[in-house]
C-alpha cells in the first residue's frame, strides 16, 4: 500500500510551470487547471463539476491506467477517465513547494 | 391557483430526503448520482396555503448535457415556478452554488437549503449561514439535516416568506469588461423581440448564447432568429478577440469567482489538509489490486444476504400461504356450500395456486432490495462503479454504466430508466440492452423452485451460475457489439462523481425495499391475478373433441396445453418440449414471475386431489402455528445472517468452521413440495431420463434468464429507445435464449 496522502489546501503562489496534460499529474499532487481541450460539451462538462480553468486540483488517485480521482473545490470527489484526464492541461504544483 | 415550487440541486444531496420530509410521500433516495430521473410531485400544506412541490431530478448546472439536466432546465425556465428551493450540499459547498448561480441567473426567486450539515460539521467545515444570506441580497438560506428531517419548519416558513413577498432583486454573478459589454447589448437586442420575452429572460438567453448552448441555438435556429444567432457569433468572435479566451469559458470563470468570493467570506475550514475519512477508505476500496476483490466480497455477501438469510421465511409464507390459507380459502368454500363448485376451483387453483406461488417470493426480494439500499445509500456503488470502469472497457463502455446495471439485478424496469443518466445516446441505448441480461429479482424465484426440486441443498449452486450466465451474455454481447455495430468509436468520457460515504439510515432503506415491493405486489394483484384468472379459464376448457366438460377436464387435454403443446416442438432440442414448460414460458413474458405461478397452476391444481391429507386441525391451533412459525423464521435468519461469516472465510482453501445451528435441525435432505415432485416427473418425461431431466432444467433457467424481459421492460425500453431497438432487442434477446438453452442441453448430454 501507498504512503498516506498529506496535500495540503493552500498553495502559496501561482504556478507558472509548462502544461501538462492532469494524467502526467502524480498521486499527491496539486495542480491548477489552465485549458480544456475537446469538443464544447465535454468541456462544458467539467466545467459544471468544477474543473474550470483558473481551478485547483488535488490528484488522489492515479494509477497510469483506469480512472483517476481528484478533489475539486477543495470539497468534491471526482473520478475521471483517462479519456477525459489527457484532456484537461494544466500547470502541477509540486507538493514541497506548498507547505503553508 | 396553487403556488408552486421546485426542488433542486446536484444529483445526491438529499434532495428527495427533504421532498419526502415535506410532503411526506414516498420517493426513493439514493447515495449514487442521479437517482430522480422524472420530477416527481407533492403537496405541501405552509400556513393555510397549498403549496405544490416539484422535485426536479439532480443536475450539475443547467447546461443541457443529461437528459436530467433538460428536464430541470426546461422546467425551471418554461414552467416558471414561484421559488425554487435550491438543495446544496453543505460539505461541498462551492461545486453546489455553481447551480444556484445559474438558478439566480434565471430570475427566479430562490431558498437555499443548507442540507448535510452534519457531514459538514464532522469535517470541521463551519458555515455561516446568516453571513451567506446578507452575502446574497437577504435571500432565506436554511440549514437542515435531511437525514433527520431537523430544520424542516424553517424551511416552510422561508417558503411562506418567498412567495408572500418575493424579494424584488437577486444576487447574481457579475459579468464585466468586454464579455458583460457584449453580454448587456446581446439582452437588449432580445427585449426588443417579443416573442422571445415570452418565453425566455432576456439576460440569461443572452448567456446562453454567448455558452454556445446547443439546445438553446437550436430551438432559435428552428424559430428563425437568424439575425440573433448571427449577432451571438460575431459578439463571440470580438469577445475571443479581445480576452484570447472564448466567451464560455470566461462566462463560468466568472460565475466562479462570483461564488469563490461567496465561500470565502462564509466558510471556515479547520485543517490545512483536504484528505477526509472518505478518502482513506477509498484508498483501499479503489485499489488498483484490492478494488476488485472486494467488490466481489461484497457481491458474495449481497448474495447470500438474499439466498440464505432470506429462506427462513420464504418456507414461513410458503406454508402460511398455500398450506393453511388455501385450506380455510377450501374450508370457508365448503361452509357457505360452494365446495366442489367452479368458483371454488376458480379462488383456490387459479388465484390462490397462480398469485399465492408468486406471494412466497416476497421476502427474497426484500432482502435483495434492502442490500442494493444499503450499497447505494452508503456511497460504496458510485465506488463499484469506479472499479467496474476497467471490465466496463471491454464492452465499451464506461464505469457509469454499471450502475443501471446493479439496478437490473433488482429490476429490469427501473435499470432502462437508470440509463438517464449517461449522456452519450449510445451508451444508453446499449446499457439498456444488456442491463436485460442482468437476473432481475422476478426470475429469481424461478431458480429458487428449480434449484430445490432438482438439486436440493446444491441450489444455490443453481442460482449462482444463473447470474453468472447472465453477466457472461451481457459481457459477451457488448463485447461483439463493439467491433461490429460500434466499431471505431470511442467509448464516451468517464466523468462521475464519488459521494462521501454515509452510514444508510434505516428509514430510507426501508422506503426503498417497500417502494421496490410494492411495484411487485401490484404486479401480483393485476398482471398476475389477471393472468392466473385466464389461464384457470384455458386450463378449464376442453381443447378437443370428447376430453371433458367445463371445469371437468384433465389438464393435458385442456385448451391451454393444447396451444401450448403447439409451440413446444421448439423447444425439443433443448430438453424441455413439454406443453407445460412452453407454456408457462409464454405466461412469463407478463411478468416473469409468473412463470412459476402458472406452473404451480398446472401442477399443483392437476395434483391437488392426490395431495396427502392432512390431519384437521383447529383454526386456533393454525393461528397459533403460523405465529409461532414466523418466530421461528426470525430466529433461523438471525442464524443464517451470523452464519455468513463462517461461510465467507470457508471460501479460503483449507479452513472449515462451523456454522451456527439453533434448534439443532439437520438439513432437509428431500423435501419436495408437491410443485418440485411435479416438475421432476414433467422434465424427467420431456428429457428422457432422470439425469437429462435436471440438464433440461438448467436449459430451461438458462432461457428463462436469456428470453425477453416482462412486457413491462419492454414497454419501458420502447419509450426510452423506439421501436427499432426495441424489436432487435426482443429479436436478439429470444435467438440468444434458445440458441444458449440448446447448447446447454446438446453439450451437456455429451457428459451424461
Amino acid at each position: 500500500m501507498e504512503e498516506p496522502l498529506n496535500i495540503p489546501l493552500a498553495i502559496k503562489e501561482a504556478p507558472t510551470g509548462p502544461l501538462l496534460p492532469l494524467t502526467m499529474v502524480n498521486r499527491g499532487e496539486t495542480a491548477v487547471v489552465k485549458k480544456i481541450k475537446g469538443c464544447d460539451t465535454v468541456r462544458q462538462r467539467l466545467i459544471d463539476l468544477g474543473l474550470n480553468p483558473g481551478a485547483k486540483v488535488q490528484v488522489l488517485k492515479n494509477e497510469h491506467s483506469g480512472p483517476m480521482i481528484v478533489a475539486v473545490k477543495g470539497d468534491g470527489r471526482l473520478a475521471l477517465g483517462r479519456n477525459m484526464t489527457h484532456r484537461v492541461l494544466v500547470t502541477a504544483v509540486a507538493n514541497e513547494n506548498v507547505k503553508d | 391557483m396553487t403556488v408552486m415550487i421546485a426542488l433542486a440541486g446536484n444529483p445526491n444531496v438529499g434532495k428527495s430526503t427533504i421532498f419526502n420530509a415535506l410532503t411526506g410521500s414516498r420517493q426513493h433516495v439514493g447515495n449514487w448520482p442521479g437517482k430522480t430521473v422524472e420530477k416527481k410531485e407533492g403537496r405541501l400544506r405552509v400556513g393555510d396555503e397549498e403549496i405544490l412541490l416539484v422535485d426536479l431530478p439532480g443536475a450539475y448546472s443547467l447546461t443541457a448535457y443529461s437528459i436530467e439536466e433538460i428536464i430541470t432546465r426546461d422546467f425551471i425556465v418554461h414552467e416558471r415556478p414561484t421559488a425554487v428551493v435550491a438543495v446544496v450540499d453543505a460539505s461541498n459547498l462551492e461545486r453546489n452554488l455553481y447551480l444556484v448561480a445559474q438558478v439566480l441567473e434565471l430570475e427566479t426567486p430562490v431558498i437555499i437549503v443548507l442540507n448535510m450539515t452534519d457531514v459538514a460539521s464532522n469535517r470541521g467545515l463551519k458555515i455561516d449561514a446568516a453571513q451567506l444570506s446578507r452575502r446574497m441580497g437577504g435571500i432565506p438560506v436554511v440549514e437542515t439535516v435531511g437525514n433527520r428531517s431537523l430544520g424542516l419548519e424553517p424551511l416552510k416558513q422561508a417558503i411562506k416568506q418567498v412567495t408572500e413577498n418575493p424579494p424584488l432583486a437577486l444576487p447574481q454573478a457579475q459579468y464585466d469588461g468586454v464579455l458583460g459589454a457584449e453580454m448587456a447589448a446581446l439582452a437588449a437586442q432580445i427585449t426588443q423581440n417579443p416573442v422571445l420575452v415570452a418565453h425566455y429572460q432576456p439576460r440569461w438567453l443572452a448567456t446562453k448564447l454567448l455558452e454556445n448552448d446547443e439546445a438553446i441555438v437550436e430551438a432559435l435556429e428552428a424559430q428563425g432568429e437568424t439575425e440573433l444567432l448571427a449577432a451571438a457569433a460575431a459578439a463571440q468572435a470580438r469577445i475571443e478577440d479581445a480576452t484570447e479566451d472564448d466567451a464560455e469559458t470566461l462566462i463560468a470563470d466568472q460565475r466562479y469567482t462570483f461564488i469563490g468570493d461567496l465561500v470565502a467570506s462564509v466558510l471556515e475550514r479547520p485543517s490545512t489538509s483536504i484528505l477526509t475519512t472518505s478518502d482513506k477508505i477509498d484508498e483501499i476500496v479503489t485499489h488498483r489490486i484490492w478494488g476488485l476483490p472486494i467488490f466481489l466480497l461484497m457481491m458474495w455477501l449481497v448474495f447470500q444476504f438474499t439466498s440464505n438469510v432470506s429462506a427462513p421465511f420464504l418456507d414461513w409464507v410458503d406454508g402460511f400461504v398455500n398450506g393453511t390459507i388455501y385450506g380455510w380459502a377450501g374450508a370457508l368454500l365448503t361452509a357457505v356450500g360452494l365446495g366442489d363448485t367452479w368458483f371454488a376451483a376458480l379462488l383456490t387453483d387459479g388465484i390462490i395456486a397462480g398469485v399465492g406461488g408468486v406471494l412466497v417470493f416476497v421476502p427474497v426480494l426484500l432482502f435483495l432490495y434492502m442490500a442494493l439500499a444499503v450499497l447505494e445509500d452508503s456511497g460504496y456503488m458510485a465506488r463499484a462503479a469506479f472499479v467496474m470502469d476497467r471490465v466496463m472497457r471491454w464492452m465499451g463502455l464506461h464505469g457509469k454504466s454499471f450502475l443501471p446495471l446493479i439496478v437490473g439485478f433488482g429490476c429490469t424496469v427501473p435499470a432502462v430508466y437508470a440509463t438517464r443518466t449517461l449522456e452519450n445516446e449510445k451508451d444508453r441505448k446499449l446499457t439498456g440492452f444488456l442491463a436485460t441480461f442482468m437476473s432481475c429479482g422476478a426470475r429469481l424465484p424461478v431458480y429458487v423452485v428449480f434449484g430445490a426440486a432438482f438439486f436440493g441443498t446444491a441450489s444455490g449452486n443453481l442460482i449462482f451460475s444463473m447470474y453468472l450466465v447472465g453477466i457472461a451474455v451481457a459481457l459477451a454481447t457488448g463485447f461483439a457489439l463493439k467491433y461490429t455495430v460500434y466499431k471505431g468509436q470511442q467509448p464516451a468520457p468517464f466523468v462521475m462523481e464519488l459521494p462521501p460515504y454515509r452510514l444508510p439510515r434505516p428509514l430510507d432503506v426501508w422506503r426503498q425495499m417497500w417502494e421496490r415491493v410494492q411495484g411487485f405486489l401490484i404486479k401480483a394483484s393485476t398482471v398476475i391475478l389477471a393472468v392466473s384468472t385466464v389461464l384457470w379459464l384455458m386450463m378449464a376448457v376442453p381443447g378437443r373433441a370428447n376430453a371433458g366438460s367445463f371445469n371437468d377436464v384433465a389438464a393435458e387435454d385442456s385448451l391451454f396445453a393444447v396451444l401450448s403443446g403447439a409451440v413446444s416442438p421448439i423447444f425439443q432440442p433443448a430438453g424441455f418440449g413439454s406443453w407445460e414448460a412452453s407454456g408457462s414460458l409464454i405466461t412469463g413474458f407478463m411478468a416473469k414471475e409468473v412463470i412459476v405461478g402458472t406452473m404451480s397452476q398446472i401442477f399443483v391444481g392437476e395434483e391437488v386431489a392426490a395431495a396427502e391429507v392432512t390431519e384437521p386441525a383447529s383454526f386456533g391451533e393454525q393461528v397459533g402455528e403460523a405465529v409461532l412459525g414466523f418466530g421461528e423464521a426470525a430466529v433461523l435468519t438471525v442464524q443464517e445472517l451470523l452464519n455468513i461469516a463462517p461461510r465467507t472465510i470457508n471460501l479460503l482453501p483449507g479452513v472449515t468452521l462451523p456454522t451456527f445451528n439453533f434448534f439443532g435441525i439437520e438439513e432437509e435432505v428431500v423435501d419436495n413440495t408437491r410443485l418440485e415432485a411435479a416438475l421432476i416427473g414433467s422434465f424427467e418425461r420431456s428429457a428422457g431420463s432422470a439425469a437429462l431431466g435436471a440438464l433440461a432444467a438448467v436449459a430451461f433457467n438458462v432461457f428463462v434468464l436469456l428470453y425477453v424481459p416482462c412486457m413491462v421492460a419492454v414497454a419501458a425500453m420502447r419509450q426510452e429507445f423506439g421501436n427499432r431497438w426495441t424489436l432487435a432487442q426482443v429479436g436478439y434477446t429470444l435467438a440468444v435464449a434458445w440458441i444458449a438453452a440448446v447448447l446447454v442441453f446438446q453439450v451437456g448430454k455429451l457428459f451424461i
